[in-house]
C-alpha cells in the first residue's frame, strides 16, 4: 500500500493517482511478479540490441503450417515440418560393403537407384559366366584378375550414390 | 566342412585355374585361389578399405608402373617356360589388385568427367 502525501489515505500499489484527493502518487516499486519479467526483458536486451526492457515478453508465435511467401525470391515456401522420430540416412558403407561381395546389390538400398543395382549386377553376371567358358578354354588364363576391379568400382559407385543422397552428410570418394 | 570347402573350391573354380603347384596349401588343404588369384583379392580389399579410410585414389603414374609388375611377370614366365616363384606370384598379385584397380577406377573417373562435358552437363568437381 502506498501513503498519498496529500491526504494520507492508502492506496493500492501500482496507482499513479490518489483515490480521495487526486493528488500524483510517488513511484511505487513493481510488483514481483512486474520485477521478475523485468530481470527477464533486461537480460534479452543484453542479447538483442534496441529491445525495451521491462515489461511483458509476448511468447512466440505458433508456427503456421501454412506456406510462406518469400519477396526476394518471389516464391512459397513450405514450412519446416517437425522431424518426429526422423530416420537417419543409411551410412554409405552399408551398400558399398553389400556392392563389393554382390556387385550392385548395394544399389538396394539407396533410393531410387535399384534398377541400376540390378542391371550392374546383372551384368557382372554375364561377364562371370563368359570368364568361367574363357577360363575353360584357356587353360591357365586367371581371368579373375579383372573381378576385383568391378567389386571394388561398384562398392565405391555405391558409396558414391548414398552419399549423394545423405544430403551432404557423407563424402562421396570418386566424384566430390 | 568338407561342403563349405568344396563350395568354396566350387566358387574359386569360376575365375581360377587352381593349379595345385601354383596355390597355396593350409594344413595340407589346397585353398580355393592361386597365390596370383590370393594377391589380387587382398590387394584390392586393401584398396576398398584404403578408399573408405582415405577417401581418395592412390597417385596414378606410380599405380600404373607397379601394376606393369604383373603382366612383366606373367611374360618373363612365359619366355623362359619356368613355373616362376610363387612369392613372386603373391606380391606382383598385390600389387595388381591395388594398383591396377587404383588406376582403373581413375580412368573410370576420367571418362566419366569426360563425357558428361561433352554432353554439356556440368562435371562433377574432381577432388583428389
Amino acid at each position: 500500500m502506498i501513503a498519498c502525501p496529500s491526504c494520507g489515505s492508502e492506496n493500492v500499489e501500482g496507482t499513479r493517482f490518489c483515490v480521495k484527493c487526486g493528488t500524483t502518487l510517488p513511484a511505487s516499486p513493481a510488483p514481483e511478479s512486474w520485477r521478475q519479467s523485468g530481470d527477464l526483458g533486461q537480460q534479452q536486451q543484453t542479447q538483442q540490441p534496441g529491445y525495451q526492457s521491462g515489461g511483458y515478453t509476448p511468447p512466440a508465435p505458433p508456427q503456421s503450417s501454412y506456406p510462406t511467401y518469400n519477396q526476394q525470391q518471389g516464391m512459397y515456401q513450405q514450412p519446416q515440418q517437425p522431424v518426429i522420430g526422423g530416420s537417419q540416412p543409411m551410412h554409405p558403407a552399408v551398400p558399398a560393403v553389400v556392392s563389393l561381395f554382390l556387385p550392385g546389390i548395394g544399389l538396394l538400398f539407396v533410393p531410387n537407384k535399384a534398377g541400376l543395382g540390378i542391371g550392374i549386377f546383372a551384368a557382372t553376371i554375364v561377364y562371370a559366366v563368359i570368364a568361367t567358358i574363357l577360363t575353360f578354354v584357356v587353360v591357365g588364363v586367371c581371368l579373375f584378375a579383372v573381378m576385383p576391379l568391378i567389386n571394388v568400382a561398384a562398392a565405391v559407385h555405391s558409396w558414391d550414390e548414398a552419399a549423394k543422397t545423405s544430403g551432404g552428410q557423407f563424402q562421396p570418394i570418386l566424384f566430390k | 566342412m568338407s561342403t563349405l570347402y568344396r563350395a568354396l573350391m566350387y566358387m574359386g573354380g569360376w575365375w581360377c585355374h587352381q593349379l595345385p603347384a601354383r596355390s597355396p596349401h593350409l594344413f595340407g588343404a589346397q585353398l580355393p585361389l592361386c597365390w596370383r588369384c590370393t594377391g589380387i583379392l587382398l590387394g584390392a580389399l586393401a584398396l576398398f578399405f584404403r578408399l573408405l579410410t582415405k577417401k581418395r585414389l592412390p597417385p596414378l603414374l606410380p599405380c600404373a608402373l607397379l601394376a606393369l609388375l604383373l603382366p612383366l611377370d606373367v611374360l618373363y614366365n612365359v619366355v623362359n617356360g619356368g613355373d616362376g616363384d610363387n612369392a613372386r606370384r603373391l606380391v606382383t598379385g598385390l600389387l595388381w589388385g591395388f594398383c591396377a584397380t587404383a588406376a582403373a577406377l581413375r580412368l573410370v573417373r576420367f571418362v566419366s568427367l569426360r563425357l558428361a562435358g561433352a554432353a554439356g552437363r556440368p562435371a562433377p568437381h574432381a577432388g583428389s
